[in-house]
C-alpha cells in the first residue's frame, strides 16, 4: 500500500503538525498529520474541477521590519566591547537578514485551491507561485491522463455559470476580537509605560521586570499585527505608527539583550578568575532605558489609540466596482 | 450547475477566457496575479434528485420533511427518506445523520482508511520525553523498547515511511538503560567500597 504515493508537495509545518500532498493511482491524497496520528482526504483526479492559486498580500512590511532588526544587530557587533556579544549579534543579525533573504527568494506567495463538484479545499502546503508550478507538472498529466484537456475557446464546451454575484464582494474585514488587536497593542505600550514610571519615579524595582515582560507582549502582538495588517485592519497613519513602534521596540531588544550580554559575560569572567561578581544590573543603564520607554510609549500609546479611535468613527463605506 | 472560479482575494469570477493561462492572468477586480488551471469535469452535472410532494395523507412521508413523499427507507436506521435526503453512498441508500455518524462512516468507507495512529512516533516520544525528565527514564526506557517490539509490525502511515523512529527509540532507551545500570553499578560499589 506504501509503495504506491508519489510526493506532490513538501510537508508544510506548524507547531500543531504538519500538511502534505501525494498523488495516488486515481487520486490526490492530503495527509494532515497531528504528530501522533495522521488524517486523509481523498481527491478523486475524475472529480478534480480546477486547481486555482491566487496572490497573496505582500509581506513587504514584514521584511522591512526584519532586515532593520538585522541591521541593528550588526551595528551593534561594532559597538559591543566583548567576544561574546560580537559573535552573539553577529548570529542573531545574520539569522534576520538570512531569514529575509530567503522568504524574498521564494518568491511571490500565493493562496491555493483545489476544487470539485462538492468541496474546495485550501491546499495549505502551496504558498508559493514556484509550489504552485511544482504541483502542477506532475498533477496535470495525471488529471489530464483521466479526464482529457479542456479547450475553452472549442464553441461546443458549456462552461457553467458562477454561484453569486459575478463581480465583486468586498475582502475579508476584522471580526469580532480580531478589530480589538490594534488598541490592544498601544494598551500594552501605555501599561509597559506604567510599569517604568513606578520604576523611574518611585524605584519600584519590579516595574523594570514587568516592563521587559510587557516588551514581550509588544513584539508578539506586532509580529501579528505586521504579519497579517488586513485582517487587523491595519492601514494609513496606523500602519506608519505600527512601523515606527516597531522599530523603537526592536531598539529596546536590542539594547536589553545587549545589557543582558553584557551581565552573562562579567558573571562568567567572575567564574573563570574566582572573584565576586560585580553589580548584575546596570542602574544608571536602567534608568536610561526606562526615561526614554516612557517618553515614546506615551506619545505612540495615546496618538495609536486616538488614531483608531478616529478611524473607527469614519469608517469608510464598501466600495463599488 | 455553478462552478466557483474566484479571485481567492477579492471573490471575482475569473472569466473562462482567462482560464488555462500559462503564466496566469490579472484578476479583472482586484489585479492580482491568478493561475487557474480547470479541468473537463468543470462541466459534470451534480448528481442527485429533488423531494416530491405528499400527495394523500395514506402516503409515508420523509422523517426529515414531512411534507415530502416518503420513496425508500434509510439502510442504516429505517427510518423513511424523500428523494432530497436519500444518500446514494457505495450502494447504501443512506440519510444524511447516518452518514455523518461515525460508525456508519466507517463501514461506508470499508478499505479506506481515513486515520491511522502513528505509534512509532509516540515511541519515540516517550523515549525522549522520559530521558529529558531523568526519573521515569527508569520506566520508559524498557517501556520504549517493549512497545516498539510490540508495534512494530502494525500497519503505520499510509504513505511511504521508514521504521527509524522504532529504531532510535529502541536505542535511546538502550542508552537511558545503560546509564541507569552504570548508576546503580557506581551507587553499589561505593555502598560496598565505605
Amino acid at each position: 500500500l506504501t509503495g504506491k504515493y508519489r510526493k506532490l508537495t513538501r510537508k508544510k509545518r506548524a507547531i500543531s503538525g504538519s500538511t502534505q500532498l501525494w498523488l495516488g493511482d486515481d487520486h490526490v491524497l492530503m495527509v494532515r498529520s497531528s504528530h501522533f496520528a495522521e488524517e486523509y482526504r481523498r481527491f478523486q483526479l475524475a472529480d478534480i474541477q480546477s486547481v486555482i492559486a491566487c496572490e497573496a498580500p505582500a509581506r513587504t512590511l514584514m521584511q522591512v521590519v526584519l532586515i532593520i532588526f538585522g541591521v541593528l544587530c550588526f551595528l551593534a557587533v561594532f559597538g559591543s566591547g566583548t567576544m561574546f556579544e560580537r559573535v552573539f549579534f553577529s548570529i542573531v543579525g545574520a539569522m534576520f537578514l538570512g531569514a529575509t533573504a530567503y522568504d524574498m527568494l521564494r518568491g511571490p506567495r500565493c493562496r491555493c485551491r483545489l476544487l470539485t463538484e462538492v468541496s474546495t479545499e485550501l491546499l495549505e502546503p502551496v504558498t508559493r507561485f514556484s509550489d504552485y508550478r511544482r504541483l502542477m507538472l506532475q498533477l496535470q498529466p495525471a488529471i489530464e491522463a483521466v479526464q482529457g484537456r479542456l479547450d475553452v475557446s472549442d464553441p461546443n464546451v458549456i462552461i457553467p455559470a458562477a454561484s453569486g454575484p459575478a463581480f465583486y464582494q468586498p475582502p475579508e474585514t476584522p471580526i469580532g476580537a480580531q478589530k480589538y488587536l490594534q488598541p490592544t497593542f498601544y494598551g500594552i505600550l501605555l501599561l509597559t509605560c506604567v510599569a517604568y514610571v513606578l520604576f523611574y519615579f518611585w524605584r519600584y524595582e519590579e516595574g523594570f521586570s514587568i516592563g521587559l515582560s510587557g516588551i514581550g507582549a509588544e513584539v508578539l502582538v506586532a509580529i501579528l499585527l505586521l504579519s497579517m495588517p488586513e485582517r487587523f485592519g491595519v492601514s494609513g497613519v496606523l500602519k506608519t505608527l505600527l512601523i515606527g513602534v516597531s522599530i523603537l521596540v526592536a531598539a529596546d531588544i536590542v539594547s536589553v539583550v545587549s545589557q543582558i550580554s553584557n551581565m552573562v559575560y562579567q558573571v562568567a569572567e567572575a567564574g573563570r578568575t574566582n572573584t565576586k561578581p560585580p553589580v548584575i544590573w546596570d542602574i544608571p543603564w536602567m534608568m536610561t532605558l526606562a526615561k526614554i520607554s516612557i517618553t515614546w510609549r506615551v506619545i505612540a500609546g495615546a496618538t495609536g489609540l486616538i488614531a483608531f479611535w478616529m478611524g473607527r468613527e469614519a469608517a469608510p463605506s464598501q466600495p463599488q466596482p | 450547475v455553478t462552478v466557483e472560479i474566484r479571485c481567492d482575494y477579492c471573490r471575482t469570477e475569473i472569466p473562462p477566457e482567462l482560464w488555462n493561462q500559462e503564466n496566469g492572468a490579472k484578476c479583472p477586480f482586484c489585479r492580482r496575479l491568478v493561475l487557474a488551471q480547470v479541468f473537463p469535469s468543470v462541466q459534470k452535472i451534480i448528481r442527485g434528485s429533488g423531494a416530491e410532494a405528499i400527495g394523500s395523507e395514506s402516503e409515508a412521508s420523509c422523517y426529515y420533511h414531512p411534507q415530502s413523499r416518503a420513496v425508500l427507507a434509510c439502510d442504516s436506521c429505517g427510518r423513511y427518506l424523500c428523494g432530497l435526503c436519500d444518500l446514494d453512498v457505495a450502494g447504501r441508500h443512506l440519510c444524511p445523520n447516518c452518514l455523518h455518524h461515525p460508525e456508519t462512516s466507517r463501514q461506508v468507507a470499508t478499505g479506506l482508511d481515513n486515520r491511522r495512529i502513528m505509534y512509532d512516533s509516540i515511541v519515540l516520544a516517550l523515549a525522549i520525553g522520559g530521558g529529558f525528565l531523568l526519573w521515569p527514564s527508569l520506566i520508559t526506557g524498557p517501556l520504549s523498547i517493549i512497545l516498539a517490539f510490540w508495534f512494530w509490525k502494525r500497519p503505520g502511515s499510509l504513505v511511504p515511511r521508514t521504521r527509524l523512529r522504532f529504531i532510535f527509540a529502541i536505542l535511546i532507551s538502550l542508552v537511558q538503560i545503560v546509564m541507569w545500570f552504570a548508576f546503580f553499578w557506581a551507587l553499589a560499589t561505593q555502598r560496598k567500597g565505605t
